[in-house]
């Protein structure tokens, strides 16, 4: 996936199946959820669970002061 | 400036096209809830805001003073003094005083500022049942979670300086340099992760 950047790989710890999370930079948002559910499908992969990390005012702010 | 209180160094302040600054006739549209704590606390809540109604020439100030303290659910407490008060129940008291000549525009200032997280809940309910009855209600806060949750439009002051507006998704999307992160859970994160890698045409990707 074009702009996509794997950030990290979780395992096991704390999550409520076990399998840990996949964590995910997006520089285009737009592209990234586009391709997203279309790529699992043709893997055979079934999306659980898709959110967004920093999708708060608190990091727009941060984002904001650290200009 | 918004409440008339300072004059821009430039340019104007107006509502409705109505410039605020010396203009004392806008204070029948506008109603202020300042960040102080200060009160006369030798009056009761009831009579304070009954003052108020009055100091507005209102026609009929028993019925608006009854009718703010309603609003604000302040009724069973109005006849004690407000030094009694606690912080909560003087913010809904100050509320209610702004609220008196029923204007269609709320100013507040820091108005969660001090209180309990109970306190804090009855405000948010407060202020979203007045925009949705067509209030316009316009609060300054450094407590985001709670901005995040009840405000539609927000304007961002960064060091004084007005750094973004809007709904805070909206800006946050505008903000194409930082990288949208997520979290992803699948039944096979590693298949996933493999089939992210394989489509990436970017380089430094991993």
């Amino acid at each position: 996936m074009s702009g996509v950047r794997l950030t990290s790989m979780e395992r096991g710890t704390g999550t409520h199946d076990g399998s840990g999370a996949l964590h995910v930079q997006a520089t285009d948002f737009a592209a990234f959820v586009r391709t997203l559910p279309s790529l699992a499908r043709r893997n055979g992969i079934r999306l659980y669970e898709v959110s967004p990390a920093d999708e708060s005012l608190e990091s727009v702010f941060s984002y904001l002061v650290s200009r | 400036m918004m409440g008339g209180l300072l004059p821009p160094s430039t340019g104007s302040v107006t509502l409705d096209g109505e410039v605020i600054w010396r203009n004392e006739q806008i204070y029948r549209r506008i109603g202020l809830v300042p960040e102080r704590e200060a009160m006369y606390d030798v009056v009761t809540g009831w009579e304070f805001v009954l003052a108020n109604a009055r100091l507005h020439r209102l026609p009929d100030p028993e019925a608006a003073a009854h009718r703010a303290l309603e609003t604000v659910e302040m009724t069973g407490a109005q006849g004690r003094g407000i030094a009694t008060y606690s912080k909560g129940m003087k913010q809904r008291i100050k509320m209610a005083t702004a609220l008196v000549h029923d204007p269609p525009v709320l100013l507040l200032d820091e108005p969660f500022n001090g209180m309990d997280p109970r306190q804090r809940l009855q405000l948010m309910d407060l202020l979203v049942e007045m925009g949705r009855r067509g209030r316009t209600v316009l609060f300054s806060s450094h407590i985001l979670e709670e901005v995040e949750q009840i405000a539609t439009n927000i304007q961002v002051m960064v060091a004084g300086r007005h750094a973004a507006s809007g709904d805070f998704r909206e800006i946050r999307r505008l903000m194409t340099e930082r990288p949208h992160q997520y979290t992803i859970r699948s039944d096979d994160d590693r298949a996933l992760a493999a089939a992210i890698m394989a489509e990436g045409a970017c380089p430094g990707c991993g």
